[in-house]
């Protein structure tokens, strides 16, 4: 890469903007889809989301080899000015969206409904652009902006599923973001109040200093709260079922693969940048316990295979969150790699349900027994994302889950046992799973309805590509574990963080 | 003078969360909306910590000014706010018209099987 960058004065110049380009590159994007017909937008965002694969990996390799890239937006200095900041974490997480996004954007290439639907692909794009965001910005208020995108573009594409249960999916989803972006926007006045500055940095070096005003509890808590609804954390869970099931098969993707890592993000962020050590991880751990739990027994009653999953992600937030309360290097190394895994065979298990669920307009798993003989391709990345959910070798699911006991082990805490009683139930519901799809009798309509539909050629190749990406990270799970090790030991080390965005040696 | 802005805002959130709780979602709505405006108002009186004056530097000098950055928040959050209002207007109208009831006891307490 270096001898090129001496070649190429372009590649420089890239470099030097490298930021802010996949935010420009998902915005300009966006707004060519809104001129494009169907099929051409679909092509387009597809080429988009791919070539900000690639920058989002470029940046990731930066951010391993050399610590946290910084970017002044306008070239204005923190305080006064906006700065992007990406550390391993942030660039992983980024690089794993547009991996799902990837996979989506392919789907959608699929499905007629979606590509027809005028305001999908821009919506799409700006959903992306406004995650990438997300992880990227350094500072609250743009957190606060950014999280807003997330909410507005994903309620309309929660809205495009088009069922009989839409409207009021919709507006439950719509009024419980609208209630949490609100006392976002409460918390970080309260802080901005305390502490005079939105910078993150900025606050994590006050706060280290101290003394903590007063305000400070009462803003994080709002802050906590806002990012355990967006994780879907018990007792905030109860909008995530609907609105995961309800989507479209591509949106579902996103949304339970990606969207609940934002809440994910902020509590990891402020756990170990903004307030390390903070006495409120306990409720964390437990509320984290509650919904490994009850996600998981959840799911083994369900009898709806989009909500089955959708329950299953409820369960497997509520481990990631045992992990960071765990903290420590394999505590938040498990964290990080369950996300990862998570994102990536939970999204396949959308696509390829969704798929079904779409296909056959039917929902239960009771009517969708037995199906693996009618689209084996399907049927076959199914099973291999079901393996990966419960956490069985050879896939990354496994590592993880290995990952996360050896964490609980070090802790040797009351949640061990809980998180090795949540696996056992992802196991259980797994199996359930891949007993009905693959050896339940088929059901004679389906047998009958099956030639009438139209052959789609293509289909499993999107939940392919993100299942196939799981059992490499089991088969190599030094990939997984040297990144998430890494990006580990540097949420551990805040001031690597604050140096790099305020300036001085670390 | 914040001890007043205190308890508006107080009396603002009261309100809301009265609407909120309401079964009608047209009123759900008109909590949200009210909610934010209290929020906004709460970031605006964080800003008036400083002072009254105005934050331009030749007509304020040497007096304390009110800070700047608050009022850029509060425009951008006003922003996005009305656009989040009119986006739960038009998911209203589409919840009346797609069934009979915007009462949110109609709504179906679990789409379990």
């Amino acid at each position: 890469m270096i001898d090129l960058a001496h070649a190429l004065p372009v590649i420089e110049v890239l470099r030097e903007h490298l930021l802010i380009l996949p935010i420009m590159l998902l915005l300009v994007g966006a707004v060519c889809a809104a001129l494009l017909p169907g099929r051409a937008a679909g092509i387009l965002v597809t080429v988009v989301v791919g070539v900000t694969l690639a920058i989002n990996f470029w940046i990731l390799q930066l951010a391993l080899d050399g610590g946290p890239l910084v970017y002044f937006v306008g070239g204005w200095a923190p305080p006064q000015g906006i700065v992007l900041v990406a550390d391993r974490l942030s660039a992983l997480l980024a690089l794993v969206a547009m991996l799902l996004a990837l996979a989506s954007s392919i789907y959608t290439l699929t499905s007629q409904k979606l590509l027809d639907h005028t305001y999908f692909h821009v919506l799409f794009l700006f959903l992306l652009m406004s995650l990438v965001g997300v992880f990227f910005t350094g500072d609250l208020f743009n957190l606060y902006v950014f999280m807003e995108m997330v909410i507005l573009s994903s309620v309309i594409l929660v809205a495009m599923a088009d069922r009989p249960v839409s409207a009021e999916v919709t507006f439950k989803y719509t009024i419980l973001s609208a209630l949490g972006s609100t006392a976002l926007l409460f918390g970080i006045g309260l802080i901005y109040g305390a502490m005079g500055t939105l910078n993150m940095a900025e606050i994590a070096l006050h706060i280290q200093e101290g003394p903590v005003p007063v305000l400070i509890p009462f803003g994080a808590a709002m802050l906590l709260m806002v990012f355990l609804l967006k994780a879907g954390v018990v007792p905030f869970h109860f909008w995530l079922p609907d609105a995961h099931s309800a989507a479209p098969a591509a949106v579902s993707a996103m949304l339970s693969g990606m969207l609940v890592k934002v809440g994910v993000y902020g509590v990891l962020r402020m756990s170990t940048l903004l307030f390390p050590e903070t006495p409120a991880l306990a409720v964390v751990a437990w509320l984290g316990a509650a919904s490994a739990l009850f996600g998981g027994l959840a799911a083994l009653a369900n009898g709806d295979l989009k909500r089955l999953l959708a329950y299953s992600t409820i369960a497997n937030v509520g481990l990631i969150m045992i992990a960071i309360s765990w903290g420590g290097q394999w505590g938040l190394m498990a964290a990080i790699a369950h996300m990862v895994n998570h994102a990536l065979f939970k999204g396949g298990l959308f696509l390829a349900g969704g798929y079904l669920a779409e296909r056959y307009h039917e929902h239960s798993l009771r009517s969708l027994t037995g199906f693996a003989s009618l689209s084996p391709g399907v049927a076959i990345v199914f099973g291999i994302g079901a393996v990966a959910l419960a956490g069985l070798p050879p896939t990354g699911g496994f590592v993880s889950k290995l990952l996360l006991i050896q964490a609980g082990w070090l802790d040797g805490g009351l949640l061990l046992p809980v998180a090795i009683l949540a696996s056992g139930l992802s196991i259980a519901y797994s199996i359930r799973l891949f007993i009905k799809l693959w050896w339940g009798t088929r059901s004679d309509w389906a047998v009958a309805l099956t030639p009438h539909l139209p052959r789609q050629r293509l289909v499993s190749v999107p939940a392919a590509l993100l299942v196939t990406a799981v059992l490499v990270l089991g088969i190599l799970p030094s990939l997984l574990t040297t990144v998430a090790g890494a990006a580990a030991s540097e949420l551990l080390q805040p001031e690597i963080y604050i140096h790099a965005v305020l300036g001085g040696s670390p | 003078v914040s001890y007043l802005m205190a308890a508006i805002i107080g009396l603002l959130v009261a309100v809301a969360v009265m609407q909120i709780l309401q079964r009608d979602a047209i009123r759900v709505v008109v909590g949200l909306y009210i909610l934010w405006n209290a929020t906004n108002l709460l970031i605006i009186s964080v800003a008036s910590v400083w002072g009254p004056g105005a934050p331009i530097l030749e007509e304020t000098e040497g007096g304390a000014m009110a800070d700047p950055l608050v009022q850029a928040f509060v425009l951008t959050a006003i922003v996005i706010t009305f656009g989040f209002a009119a986006l739960l207007v038009a998911i209203t109208s589409w919840l009346s018209s797609s069934g009979d009831s915007i009462d949110i006891l109609d709504f179906q307490e679990d789409h379990d099987r």
